[in-house]
C-alpha cells in the first residue's frame, strides 16, 4: 500500500506555515511617559471635545474626520476606523489619545511602532469611566487641577440632573430597520436610568440588540424614544391596525437629540440625563393628567 | 509476448459498470481497433488500459506486471495516450507542444530543454508536420492539430500508443493521413491500439479487430474474421452488406439506408 | 519583440515604479533624497515614516501580490480555466468567516489572522473532500468553492448582526483588504514562506503546462494525482496566508496571470516569475495609488484592485468579445 504523500505533506507544510508566520509575537504594550506635553493628536471625537473643555484647544494639532465644533480649524488625520500615522507622524505631536474603544479598529499599536506616545484611554461604559477618562486626560495635558475642579463640578450637576424614582417603562431606539434597541447595560441604557426610565429591554450582554417588534408589543413599554427622525410615525405604522403599543396610542413617541449621545463626555452625559428626565417627567404629568 | 492481458476485467465509472467481463490479450506489434456501438465500452476499456480508470474487478497486466502497479511515471515512459478530447488549447507552438511528450522522460528537478530535441524533431517528420513546427497550435487546423497530438505521443513513446477516436471529427483526407502515421509507425515496431467508429477504416488499416457490445467481447479477430455481414448487422444492430476491397482484399461495409430495405 | 527586451522593459519599470511608491504618499519624499534620510539615522520624521511606516508596507505589497499572482497562475492550470481566481475554492469565504469571528470577539492581530487563516485551510479542506468524492475534476472543484462561499458570506453576515456595529465596521475594512498593518517580523517570514511555495511551483512548471491540457491528457504523460493535489495545496496557502494578513484583495490573482500569459506565453516557466513580480508591483501601485489619491484618507488596496479589475475585464470584453485569451 503507498503512502499518499500528498495527505501527509499538505497538513504539514501548512501547520509549518502557520508556525513559522503566527508565533513569535513581538513587542508588548510600552508605556510612554509625556512631558512637557505641547502638541496633542486626538483620534477620538471624545477626547477632542474633552481638551476643548479643559481649555486646551490650542493643544490640539491633530483630530479625526468627525470632530466637535471648533475655533479654528485643525487638521484632520484620517476617519476614526482608519487613521494616517504618517500624516499624524508629520504632524509631530508630543502625545497621541485614543479611545480603547477604537483602539482595535485602529490599530493602535502601529503608533508606538512609529515611534510615537500613544495613550489609551478606558472605555466609556458609565458616566464614572467617562470622568475617570476625563481626569486622565487632564494629567496628561498638564491641567490637572483644571480637571479635577471640572469633574467635581460635573458630578455636583448629575447628583442635581439625576433622577432617582423610577417614573415610567422606556424603550430606547438608535436604528429603525432593522429594530436596534438600547439595553439596560449599554452607555445610553445608563443615561436612562440616570434620567428616571425603566429600560424594558434587559441586559443580555449584548449592548445593542436587533428587536422583533413582537418583542416590543410585548414588553410595551410607556414611552418610546429614538435617535432616528419621524419617530412617531414610523411607531405608529408599526403597530399597524392590531392592538399596539401603549406609547403610540398614547403619543408617547419621541425622537431625540443625538447631539449629545455622540460624545462621551461628563458634560454631553449630563445634558442627556436632563434632556431626557425633562421629557419623562412630561410624559408622567401627561398620564395623571389624563387620568 | 504479450503487452496486455486483460482478465474478466469489471470496470466503470462511479455508479455505473460498463465492462462486465472483457478478456483480451494484445500482442507486441499488433495494430489493433476497438469498435463496437456507443456506450459498448469502447473508451473504457481503453481507459482501463491505460491506467486512467481502476478496474473494479479482473485484472489487466502490461508487461506481465499489473497496471496499477507501475508509477504514473514509469508507465508513461511506455506507452502513450491520446485521449479523445484536449481541453483548452493554449498557445503554444507546434513544437512546444510536442516537446511537452518529453515529460516522463526527464529528472524532476531537470532544468535543461535541450536534450531531446532530435526526438520532437523526427516524431513532427514522421507526422508530416515539420513545416509547421513554428506555428500556434491554436492557429493550424483541427486535423492539423489532431497531427500535433500524435507527434507528441511520438515523442513520448514509440512502442505502444494507445488512441481514442482520433479521427472520429477529421474529414476524410485528414483522417487518412493521420491512420497512415499510425500505420507507417506500426510498420517500424510501435504497437497501436485504437478506438475507431468506422468499421472500413479498422478494416483497412488494422490487423486485429476488437468488437465490444453492451460491455462484453462480441468477436475477436482479424477484420476478416470479424467483418461478416452476420456479426456486423448483431454488433450494430442494423442491416449491411459487406464486399471486399478490390485493392486491399479487405473487408468493405456498406449500410443498407432504411428506405431501400423493402421486403427483407 | 524578443523575450529577453521584454524582460529587461519588464524589470526597469518595476523597479521605476518602486521608486515611486516609497517616495510617495501623505507626505512627498524625493527619492534623490531617500539615501541621506536613510544614513540620517533614526532622529527625522522622514526617517521614522520611511522605515517605519512605508516600506514595510509596500514589502508586503510585494509579497501579497506576488503570492496572490502565484496562486492564481496554480489555480488557473489546475481548474483549466483562464479565469479562475484564488479565491474560487472557498479560501477568502473561509477567511472572512474566521476574521470576521475574531474581530467580533475583539481579538489581537495576529489571533485575527490566525483565525482567518484556519478558516481558509477549513473552507478549502472541504472543498477538496468534496471535489474528490467527485473525482476531482475542475468543475466539480469550482462549483464547491462557488456554493461554499454562499454559505461562507451568509455565516459573515450573520456574525454581522450580531455584533456591535464598530466591529462590523472593522470587519468590513478587513474585508477590504488593508495594507497598513504590515510589520517587518510578519512579512519577512510571510515572504520566506511565499517564496518556499512559489518555488515549489515553479518545479512543477512542465506538470502544469501538461495539466492545462485536460486530465486525462495529463494522466497520459505521468501526471498523477497526487501532483495535482499538491498543486492545489500550494495554490491554496500562498492563498490563504496573502488573505489572513492582508485581508481579500480581489482581481490580482486574475488580472495579473492574465495580462502575463498575453506578453509572454503560457509555458509556466516563464508565467510563474513573470506573475509573480507583475502581482508584486501591481499591488504595491494600487496601494500607493489609495494613499495619495485623497490624502490624508486611505483607500484599502482591495477597492483599488477592484475596480481596476472590473475595468479592465469591461474593457476586454468589449473589444474582444468571447475570445479572452
Amino acid at each position: 500500500m503507498r503512502i499518499q504523500w500528498h495527505a501527509v505533506i499538505a497538513p504539514l507544510v501548512a501547520a509549518a506555515a502557520l508556525i513559522i508566520i503566527y508565533t513569535g509575537d513581538d513587542d508588548g504594550e510600552q508605556v510612554c511617559v509625556p512631558r512637557n506635553v505641547r502638541r496633542v493628536v486626538s483620534l477620538s471625537p471624545s477626547v477632542t471635545r474633552e481638551i476643548i473643555d479643559l481649555g486646551a484647544e490650542e493643544m490640539l494639532a491633530g483630530v479625526t474626520s468627525y470632530h466637535p465644533p471648533m475655533k479654528k480649524k485643525v487638521p484632520v488625520v484620517g476617519t476614526i476606523l482608519h487613521p494616517n500615522v504618517e500624516t499624524i507622524l508629520s504632524l509631530g505631536p508630543d502625545l497621541v489619545l485614543y479611545s480603547e474603544e477604537d483602539s482595535a479598529v485602529q490599530h493602535a499599536e502601529r503608533l508606538a511602532a512609529a515611534g510615537l506616545c500613544a495613550v489609551s484611554l478606558g472605555r466609556n461604559r458609565n458616566f464614572e469611566e467617562i470622568c475617570a477618562n476625563y481626569l486622565r486626560i487632564a494629567e496628561l495635558i498638564g491641567a490637572r487641577d483644571a480637571g479635577r475642579e471640572k469633574i467635581s463640578r460635573y458630578r455636583a450637576l448629575l447628583n442635581v440632573a439625576r433622577v432617582t424614582e423610577k417614573r415610567c417603562t422606556v424603550a430606547v431606539f438608535i436604528a429603525h430597520t432593522p429594530l436596534v434597541a438600547a439595553s439596560e447595560g449599554s452607555f445610553v441604557g445608563e443615561i436612562i436610568a440616570d434620567s428616571g426610565g425603566i429600560n424594558v429591554v434587559k441586559d443580555t450582554g449584548i449592548g445593542y440588540p436587533i428587536l422583533s417588534a413582537e418583542f416590543l408589543i410585548a414588553v410595551n413599554p410607556d414611552v418610546i424614544l429614538s435617535i432616528m427622525p419621524g419617530a412617531a410615525e414610523f411607531f405608529l405604522s408599526l403597530s399597524g391596525s392590531a392592538p399596539g403599543l401603549r406609547a403610540t396610542e398614547k403619543g408617547q413617541v419621541y425622537t431625540i437629540n443625538e447631539r449629545h449621545l455622540a460624545y462621551y463626555t461628563p458634560g454631553d452625559y449630563i445634558a442627556a440625563v436632563r434632556e431626557i428626565a425633562a421629557l419623562l417627567k412630561k410624559v408622567v404629568k401627561q398620564d395623571e393628567n389624563r387620568n | 509476448m504479450n503487452l496486455f492481458t486483460v482478465d474478466s476485467l469489471r470496470a466503470g465509472y462511479r455508479g455505473k459498470e460498463v465492462l462486465h467481463d472483457v478478456s483480451i490479450t494484445v500482442g507486441a506489434g499488433e495494430f489493433a481497433a476497438i469498435i463496437g456501438p456507443n456506450g459498448a465500452g469502447k473508451s473504457t476499456l481503453l481507459r482501463s488500459l491505460s491506467g486512467y480508470i481502476a478496474p473494479s474487478g479482473g485484472d489487466i497486466t502490461f508487461m506481465g506486471k499489473p497496471v496499477a502497479s507501475y508509477t504514473r511515471r514509469e508507465f508513461s515512459r511506455e506507452l502513450s495516450v491520446v485521449p479523445q478530447f484536449t481541453e483548452t488549447d493554449l498557445s503554444f507552438t507546434v513544437r512546444e507542444f510536442g516537446e511537452l511528450g518529453l515529460f516522463p522522460h526527464r529528472k524532476f528537478f531537470d532544468v535543461g530543454m535541450s536534450s531531446g530535441n532530435e526526438t520532437v524533431d523526427i516524431a513532427l517528420e514522421a507526422a508530416g508536420i515539420s513545416h509547421l513546427r513554428e506555428r500556434n497550435m491554436m492557429e493550424i487546423s483541427g486535423g492539423e492539430r489532431q497531427l500535433a497530438y500524435i507527434a507528441r505521443a511520438l515523442v513520448q513513446s514509440s512502442s505502444v500508443m494507445l488512441l481514442d477516436e482520433p479521427v472520429s471529427h477529421l474529414d476524410i483526407s485528414h483522417a487518412i493521413r493521420i491512420m497512415d502515421v499510425l500505420h507507417s509507425q506500426n510498420r517500424q515496431g510501435t504497437t497501436v491500439i485504437t478506438v475507431l467508429h468506422d468499421v472500413n477504416l479498422a478494416a483497412e488499416y488494422c490487423s486485429r479487430i476488437i468488437a465490444l457490445k453492451e460491455g462484453r467481447v462480441f468477436a475477436d479477430g482479424t477484420p476478416r474474421e470479424v467483418l461478416t455481414y452476420e456479426k456486423v448487422e448483431e454488433l450494430f444492430d442494423t442491416v449491411c452488406i459487406v464486399t471486399e476491397n478490390p485493392i486491399s482484399k479487405r473487408p468493405l461495409v456498406y449500410p443498407v439506408p432504411g428506405f431501400l430495405r423493402g421486403g427483407g | 519583440m524578443k523575450t529577453g527586451i521584454k524582460i529587461l522593459l519588464f524589470t526597469a519599470a518595476a523597479c521605476g515604479i518602486f521608486v515611486l511608491c516609497v517616495s510617495a504618499g501623505s507626505v512627498f519624499i524625493s527619492p534623490f533624497r531617500i539615501p541621506e534620510i536613510l544614513s540620517g539615522g533614526a532622529g527625522s520624521v522622514e526617517y521614522r515614516i520611511l522605515v517605519d511606516l512605508r516600506i514595510p508596507r509596500i514589502l508586503m505589497a510585494l509579497v501579497v501580490g506576488a503570492s496572490l499572482s502565484v496562486s492564481g497562475v496554480v489555480f488557473q492550470a489546475v481548474l483549466k480555466n483562464p479565469l479562475a481566481d484564488p479565491y474560487t475554492t472557498g479560501v477568502s469565504g473561509g477567511a472572512a468567516v474566521g476574521a470576521t469571528v475574531a474581530i467580533a470577539f475583539s481579538m489581537s492581530y495576529f489571533l485575527v489572522a490566525l483565525l482567518a487563516f484556519g478558516g481558509s485551510l477549513c473552507a478549502v479542506s472541504f472543498v477538496y473532500a468534496v471535489s474528490r468524492y467527485r473525482g476531482l475534476s475542475g468543475t466539480a472543484l469550482v462549483l464547491a468553492g462557488i456554493a461554499l462561499s454562499v454559505l461562507l458570506s451568509s455565516a459573515v453576515l450573520l456574525v454581522f448582526a450580531f455584533s456591535r456595529a464598530d466591529y462590523v465596521h472593522k470587519a468590513l475594512l478587513w474585508l477590504m483588504g488593508d495594507l497598513s498593518i504590515a510589520k517587518y517580523a510578519v512579512v519577512m517570514r510571510m515572504a520566506v514562506v511565499s517564496l518556499l511555495l512559489t518555488g515549489l511551483g515553479f518545479l512543477y512548471r512542465r506538470h502544469l503546462n501538461i495539466i492545462s491540457f485536460g486530465d486525462e491528457f495529463a494522466h497520459g504523460l505521468g501526471v498523477s494525482r497526487g501532483d495535482i493535489v499538491n498543486l492545489f495545496w500550494i495554490a491554496s496557502l500562498l492563498a490563504a496566508i496573502s488573505v489572513s494578513l492582508a485581508g481579500v484583495i480581489g482581481f490580482v490573482g486574475l488580472l495579473v496571470p492574465h495580462v502575463i500569459r498575453f506578453m509572454f506565453g503560457p509555458d509556466h516557466s516563464r508565467l510563474i516569475p513573470a506573475s509573480a513580480l507583475g502581482g508584486a508591483v501591481f499591488l504595491m501601485g494600487a496601494d500607493t495609488l489609495g494613499r495619495v489619491l485623497v490624502p490624508p484618507y486611505d483607500i484599502p488596496a482591495g477597492i483599488i484592485t477592484g475596480f481596476a479589475g472590473g475595468l479592465f475585464f469591461l474593457v476586454l470584453v468589449i473589444r474582444k468579445g468571447g475570445a479572452y485569451t
